[in-house]
């Protein structure tokens, strides 16, 4: 089970085979959903089980950072398998009066959601709020932790493409403040994969690969890697990182792009390998792919906290 | 004329060899009246005769770094819990911070405070502030809080940036021979982190600070004291580099002395991830982090070559609404002043400390700065304050006593017990 009692705070610790049987029913959805008639069936059979009067999986969307694709597919998946919303922004919260975060979401958590969808500047949040609901917690990132979804919907990207692989994968760039990294990190060691950080001379990165047992590599050998995931510098998070973008050139003729979004052309990318739109770009599939994983992932949420609390 | 008491034990602490010894010291009133070694001498018949077997007598401890919370925070601290956690640690003089609500900047704050302490069994000496509310900008006025019985000046929980308002405080502790206590954290480096920088910080995707954001302010500091030939000491030191640092200022022949806080003497940075959830991390979070086991290492040697001579424990209460938080939003800081004497002890025992060490740190270089050495010395016309203990018996710390209970050390299963606190020659606590 990807979804704990305690939702999902983190990717360590998921097994291998867990993964797979994830993947695989991730799968058959984009493949049912995938085929127009079926995908109306799908959505038909959705509105169905969505009558507002049996209906009975709430989720609180409480995202305290800007976002807009994780935000969104979490929403629209939701919509597809039948749950309904509470949408939470930074602005409307009693915070902006004072209250504390543990008030805010026992508080929330009195109003009957069966479930929280949280992303929060401060690491480990989501971990605080399962405890202060007693709720299953998805994290949608928080801080420069984890970003638990963002890392199942990429391992899964890779999966699609070769079940049976096992990948040598580079991270280049921002990598000492990215959750996504950190996430990704357990999953693809739990699928075996080889995972490699560009050596940026930053001291940051030589700590990062130190605190997770990873080789740097040069620029020439990122040619030698199946795939390359770049990463963006996180401003937000007093990010003041230098390095060129990954071009290109830097890439051999069969090795994959991934980003985890949003791109910012010519800092972390160069305007040429953005126009790349050959097969090695995986980029848009990532963005495609974020709506199967988070909906098969909500759909199995909904079935847990169905149960659990309406007793059905 | 008060009845004599007479306190035999097969261990009994001698200041003068720095070793235990079999003995018997005797206590007239509030005070000292006798120790002798070796073959006990008979019993004056009017004597009050107390035989603690091989249970060991010491001297008791002088904690030189306590927050008190008094006088608006009540949540996390009272002058009552105080005092009830201080007796069971062992301590009997504690020095407390000024970084109260409101601070103490101004006489009437400190008579206020003082007025409070008055009614503790244990003695609380305040620091008052370098500046006026800790602000680092406006000095209080020295001349007249360095007249009150006050421990000195410290700004603790905040460094003194402004170097021209240090190189007065450094003056005006000299002159009056009190202490100066610095917090040494240069808060642009530190930049609000949560935990030393190091792998786990990496791991955690926290931020974390380096060994110079304390270093750094340590060594300008101690040039600065050498300049004017102030003595200057030194809060809860943290890293390897700042002890190279005292090591080159002492050589040189500064009277610097420095603190060590139980955390940082048994914990490393590692330890974090060891044994905290990440729901429970709030509880390492403490200033200045705790380090790589490289630092340990170099502030148990520190303490063993005598660099650091002041055991501290920087006891910071904080109720469980400001603590059990995320790491990144907790408050800083860990109680410890209930177990200080177990925690020190297996320290002790850990890095091999020598006794005459042990004691230097615990009670007599803390005794010295606060010119309290003749009254508090453990020998013939001092205070009778002592401690019985047990140092070998293992248990389970138990943390009930301070009001608060943010520690690290919550399960910890360690040697070294309080027995009996006495105090002006009265039983002030029994641990039994």
């Amino acid at each position: 089970m990807i979804l704990g009692k305690v939702g999902l705070l983190s990717t360590k610790g998921i097994s291998k085979a867990e993964l797979l049987s994830f993947f695989r029913s991730v799968q058959n959805f984009k493949r049912r959903f995938q085929s127009s008639s079926s995908r109306e069936k799908t959505r038909e059979k959705s509105r169905k089980e969505s009558k507002p009067n049996d209906l009975s999986c709430v989720g609180i969307l409480a995202f305290f950072e800007p976002s807009t694709r994780t935000r969104v597919s979490f929403e629209s998946a939701g919509l597809d398998v039948g749950i309904r919303w509470i949408h939470l922004n930074s602005t409307d919260s009693s915070l902006e009066k004072g209250e504390s975060w543990k008030d805010t979401f026992q508080t929330l958590g009195f109003y009957n959601p069966n479930f929280f969808v949280v992303r929060h500047p401060v690491a480990f949040l989501p971990h605080f709020v399962t405890r202060w609901t007693n709720l299953p917690v998805i994290n949608a990132g928080d801080g420069q932790n984890e970003h638990p979804t963002q890392a199942l919907l990429d391992a899964y990207t890779l999966w699609e493409k070769n079940p049976s692989k096992r990948w040598t994968i580079c991270f280049y760039g921002d990598v000492a403040r990215s959750r996504v990294a950190r996430s990704n990190i357990h999953l693809f060691r739990a699928l075996g994969h080889k995972i490699f950080l560009f050596d940026d001379s930053n001291p940051s990165t030589k700590l990062f690969a130190k605190a997770f047992k990873l080789s740097l590599i040069g620029r020439k050998k990122l040619r030698e890697m199946d795939a390359v995931m770049a990463l963006r510098v996180q401003k937000e998070r007093e990010g003041e990182y230098e390095n060129s973008p990954l071009s290109t050139s830097d890439l051999g003729a069969k090795t994959l792009l991934l980003h985890p979004g949003p791109v910012i052309l010519g800092q972390d990318i160069s305007f040429d390998l953005a126009a790349d739109e050959s097969e090695r770009n995986l980029i848009q599939t990532q963005v495609k792919n974020g709506f199967y994983v988070r909906r098969c992932l909500l759909e199995s949420m909904m079935a847990t906290t169905f149960r659990k609390t309406r007793g059905r | 004329m008060p009845q004599a008491m007479r306190f035999f034990s097969k261990n009994l602490w001698n200041e003068q060899k720095k070793t235990f010894e079999p003995g018997m010291l005797e206590i007239l009133g509030k005070r000292f009246s006798n120790f002798s070694f070796g073959m006990p001498k008979g019993a004056s018949a009017r004597a009050k005769i107390l035989d603690f077997g091989n249970l060991f007598i010491g001297p008791t401890g002088i904690d030189l770094h306590i927050h008190s919370r008094s006088f608006d925070e009540v949540h996390k601290e009272t002058f009552e819990h105080l005092d009830s956690a201080a007796l069971k640690g062992g301590v009997s003089t504690a020095v407390c911070m000024a970084n109260t609500f409101p601070r103490l900047d101004s006489v009437k704050r400190i008579g206020e405070f003082l007025k409070r302490a008055a009614r503790c069994r244990v003695s609380f000496i305040p620091f008052a502030a370098v500046t006026k509310n800790l602000e680092g900008r406006e000095p209080t006025d020295w001349k007249t809080l360095l007249e009150l019985p006050i421990a000195g000046l410290s700004d603790d929980g905040k460094p003194i940036w402004n170097v021209e308002i240090l190189k007065g405080a450094l003056l005006a502790g000299k002159k009056s021979r009190k202490i100066l206590s610095l917090h040494e954290e240069d808060l642009e480096i530190s930049n609000r982190s949560v935990l030393h920088l190091s792998e786990t910080s990496m791991r955690l995707g926290v931020r974390g600070s380096p060994s110079e954001a304390e270093s750094s302010l340590v060594k300008r500091d101690l040039e600065l004291a050498l300049k004017l030939k102030a003595p200057v000491h030194l809060a809860h030191i943290s890293s390897a580099l700042s002890v190279s640092s005292i090591r080159t200022a002492r050589r040189k022949g500064l009277d610097v002395s420095a603190e060590l806080t139980p955390h940082h003497a048994l914990l490393t940075v590692d330890d974090a991830e060891k044994f905290f959830p990440p729901d429970r991390l709030g509880a390492f979070k403490v200033c200045p982090p705790i380090r790589e086991a490289q630092d340990r290492t170099a502030l148990t040697r520190a303490v063993l070559e005598g660099f650091i001579d002041c055991f501290a424990t920087d006891h910071a209460p904080h109720s469980e609404f400001e603590k059990d938080l995320p790491i990144e939003l907790a408050a800083h800081g860990m109680t410890g002043l209930e177990n200080f004497f177990p925690l020190m002890n297996e320290f002790r025992i850990r890095a091999k400390i020598p006794w005459s060490t042990f004691y230097h740190c615990f009670h007599r270089r803390p005794s010295q700065l606060l010119q309290h050495e003749k009254e508090l010395g453990f020998r013939e016309g001092g205070r009778a304050n002592l401690l019985i203990f047990d140092p070998d018996s293992k248990r389970k710390l138990q943390w009930s006593a301070s009001k608060s209970s943010n520690t690290p050390f919550e399960d910890w299963i360690i040697r070294g017990r309080v027995i009996e606190h006495w105090g002006n020659g009265a039983k002030l606590y029994d641990g039994r």
